[in-house]
């Protein structure tokens, strides 16, 4: 089957495609929404804050007249009277800004402690090196101090002074309220809490100190230190304005509002420092929850887009695998299979063209297998006929030789036991038998080597054909010692082929050229090797009789003779067979030779067998 | 009980008797006797008479044939190591590789002619009979 590489790369490619649009829009959603939020959350902000130092600036106003009344009325007094403690004591009782307010003489010792039950230890204690006493007796106004221990209730706050003035106009004494500082948080609570929640206003004094945090009370307690905010920082800088800021104390991003609260005209520009704040993380949670929606929504919708893809493109290239698979078909040899499709598009074309092409191939295709059968058929037969004519030939050639045998045999006998009898025809007629049957016996084993030529076996290897023409050589003059026959052999001839079949080749070739020479005076004879168009040629070169052109093709036929038996004996299958073994090698034999002139025979081997 | 006779097995009257004629002329004394196929060369042989000194042994023959004789004679224990040489006209690769496989002691392609015929004989008799050192053979 096809890999199906297109079927879900195409829809995968489209989702991927979608997501990163998807993306990108939701991005800009986020980034512009963001501006918006931040921009309506910063003006929000600055309300609250703007409402917060209000309350704060009216509630501290407030104290104060508180203690400016009061300190009036005992101005006349200023002493530890009774009248003093009924004056301080409704002070106390009718205001909701102060826990406690002390009365101090210049020496910075309290005279009078109001309620008087916290008096306690705390009255003998000097309050001359505290900075808030050394403040109020420098500016001799009211004043307002930062956040410090009180000595009477042990507790942060702030204290409000005024001078006691007498009627002579000088200060007799200071008149301190102890703020109660949970109640600075919850000012202006009723404007702001409503407005959005997750928001918090705070208040520092000029250090940086909290006093007031509408969210977290504890820090005043715990007098955390915020001077290390930016909006307090900037706030303490005398700035006001708004900020994206990371909380060093909160430990995360957020959006905050921020301004300067100053105390009085004559604390030389101290100021308290407002924030209101509010964590990004809060701000921004509508759009955060918009673009997370529209982030599922599109990943669902992209996994949809696949989906869909996948199936349109699955449907569309249907006809694609059915093509694929009558092609893998076809090159099996299985024609048979048909391409259905029912949409009319440019595939209708394509599988119309491929069904035709499939048909006639198909029939193409069973035409071949019937002349294959028949040209096989024909190949048995002939195979048959083939080894039916070799058995033949073979059991011919045996049983031919047990009567020549017995011709000879007895004629042989004849001739010694009954030679005396005959007179010289009868034993020259004898003579002619046995001669006669001789040569038939050459011709039967001539025909036998024939046919053994035609069924050996190969067995290439590599040997040297130079040697063994030289050994054929010794042996031939061996065999005809009277005789001056000059070999010429080039030396290292080597060939990859059947050797026993070499052998019986260069054999029959020399045993031709020795029988052809005899004639000669000089006898010579060459062998060699030449190019024959890139494949080397061999050759066996002789002066001997030679014979007309004309009769070439003849001498490698079987029995074909050109000589007469009388001059040349031979059984005329010598040549047949040299042919028969460069055939069986891939080569070929032919001649070239003229009449008194001599011969040259030639072979080729191409070192594979072909027939 | 020593035979001291050539077994000849032998289908062909004119071979058979060209054969006596050759051993007659090499001079060989030993006693021929001519078996005319494989069945009565077998009959001969397992007979309980003494054995052979040597078979000469044709191997196409009517009935059995020469390579079914030589494979009965290697398969039996009181005939496995007598000396057999084929005489045949066959020079078939076949026929040659099959009858040293089967143990054949020697093989000769009988030649056309006579006189050519007269020395084999001659030659086999003088190696096999004279010069070869048999085998001791067990006597039952």
């Amino acid at each position: 089957m096809r890999k199906p590489g297109m079927t879900l790369r195409v829809p995968l490619l489209i989702a991927a495609g979608f997501m990163v649009f998807a993306v990108t829009v939701t991005s800009v959603l986020f980034i512009i929404g963001r501006a918006t939020i931040s921009k309506i959350e910063m003006d929000h902000l600055n309300a609250k804050a703007d409402i917060y130092v209000s309350a704060i600036g009216f509630y501290l106003n407030n104290a104060r007249s508180e203690l400016e009344v009061a300190a009036q009325l005992i101005a006349p007094v200023a002493e530890d009277s009774l009248e003093t403690r009924r004056i301080l004591a409704i002070a106390v009782t009718h205001s909701t800004a102060f826990e406690y307010i002390e009365m101090v003489n210049l020496n910075g010792t309290a005279i009078v402690i109001e309620p008087g039950n916290l008096e306690g230890n705390s009255i003998r204690r000097n309050r001359s090196f505290r900075k808030w006493f050394q403040d109020a007796l420098r500016s001799k106004t009211p004043t307002v101090s930062d956040l410090f221990i009180s000595l009477v209730s042990s507790h942060p706050t702030v204290n409000i002074t005024v001078p006691i003035v007498g009627a002579d106009g000088r200060m007799d004494g200071i008149l301190a309220g102890s703020l109660k500082l949970e109640a600075l948080s919850h000012a202006g609570s009723g404007a702001t809490e409503a407005v959005s929640t997750g928001d918090s206003g705070y208040l520092t004094d000029s250090r940086g100190l909290v006093l007031a945090h509408q969210s977290k009370p504890q820090y005043v307690e715990d007098q955390t230190d915020f001077s290390s905010e930016p909006t307090v920082r900037e706030a303490l800088a005398g700035n006001t304005g708004t900020l994206s800021f990371f909380d060093p104390v909160e430990k995360e991003l957020m959006l905050g509002a921020y301004r300067p609260i100053h105390l009085t005209e004559s604390s030389n520009g101290r100021a308290w420092a407002v924030g209101f704040v509010i964590p990004q993380r809060v701000a921004y949670r509508p759009i955060a929850a918009f673009s997370r929606a529209v982030g599922v929504t599109a990943g669902a919708f992209a996994l949809v887009l696949a989906y869909v893809g996948f199936v349109l493109i699955r449907r569309f290239l249907k006809p694609l695998d059915q093509l694929i698979l009558a092609v893998q078909r076809a090159g099996s040899g299985d024609f048979s299979f048909r391409i259905t499709h029912e949409r009319n598009d440019e595939f209708t074309i394509l599988t119309r063209s491929y069904n035709e092409m499939a048909t006639q191939l198909g029939e193409k295709d069973l035409k071949l297998r019937e002349h294959e059968e028949q040209l096989r058929g024909v190949n048995r037969k002939l195979e048959k006929s083939n080894s039916e004519l070799e058995a033949f030939s073979y059991s011919v050639s045996h049983d031919l030789r047990a009567p020549l045998r017995a011709i000879d045999g007895f004629s042989h006998a004849l001739i010694e036991d009954f030679g005396p009898l005959l007179d010289t025809q009868g034993q020259d007629y004898l003579g002619r038998i046995r001669h006669a049957v001789q040569k038939m016996g050459n011709i039967i084993e001539d025909m036998l080597k024939l046919s053994r030529v035609n069924k050996a076996e190969l067995f290439p290897e590599l040997i040297d054909l130079s040697s063994m023409v030289q050994r054929h050589a010794e042996e031939l003059a061996a065999r005809d010692p009277g005789r001056e026959t000059e070999f010429v052999i080039e030396p290292a001839v080597r060939v990859t082929a059947d050797r026993r079949l070499m052998e019986i080749l260069l054999g029959n070739l020399l045993e031709n050229a020795w029988k052809f020479t005899k004639i000669r005076h000089k006898a010579r004879i060459e062998f060699g090797q030449q190019a024959d168009s890139g494949a080397p040629a061999f050759f066996v070169r002789d002066n001997g009789v030679g014979f007309d052109m004309k009769y070439a093709e003849k001498l490698f036929q079987v029995f074909q003779r050109l000589h007469a038996t009388a001059e040349y004996e031979g059984t005329g299958i010598g040549l047949a067979i040299v042919k028969r073994i460069a055939n069986r090698h891939g080569g070929r034999a032919w001649t070239e030779a003229a009449a008194g002139e001599g011969a040259v025979f030639f072979f080729s081997l191409s070192g594979e067998e072909v027939s | 009980m020593s035979g001291h006779y050539v077994l000849l097995v032998e289908d062909n009257p004119d071979d058979a008797a060209l054969t006596v004629r050759a051993f007659k002329k090499s001079s060989i004394i030993n006693e021929l006797v001519i078996a005319k196929d494989g069945e009565e060369a077998l009959a001969i042989l397992f007979s309980g008479r003494a054995l052979p000194e040597l078979i000469l042994l044709d191997l196409k023959l009517p009935k059995v044939d020469g390579l079914e004789v030589l494979r009965r004679l290697r398969r039996e224990e009181k005939t496995r190591l007598l000396p057999v040489v084929i005489l045949t006209s066959s020079r078939e690769e076949r026929d040659l590789m099959e009858g040293y496989a089967l143990g054949a002691n020697s093989y000769i392609q009988k030649p056309v002619d006579f006189e050519q015929f007269i020395e084999a004989c001659h030659q086999l008799s003088l190696y096999w009979l004279v010069l070869n050192v048999p085998p001791p053979l067990k006597r039952s």
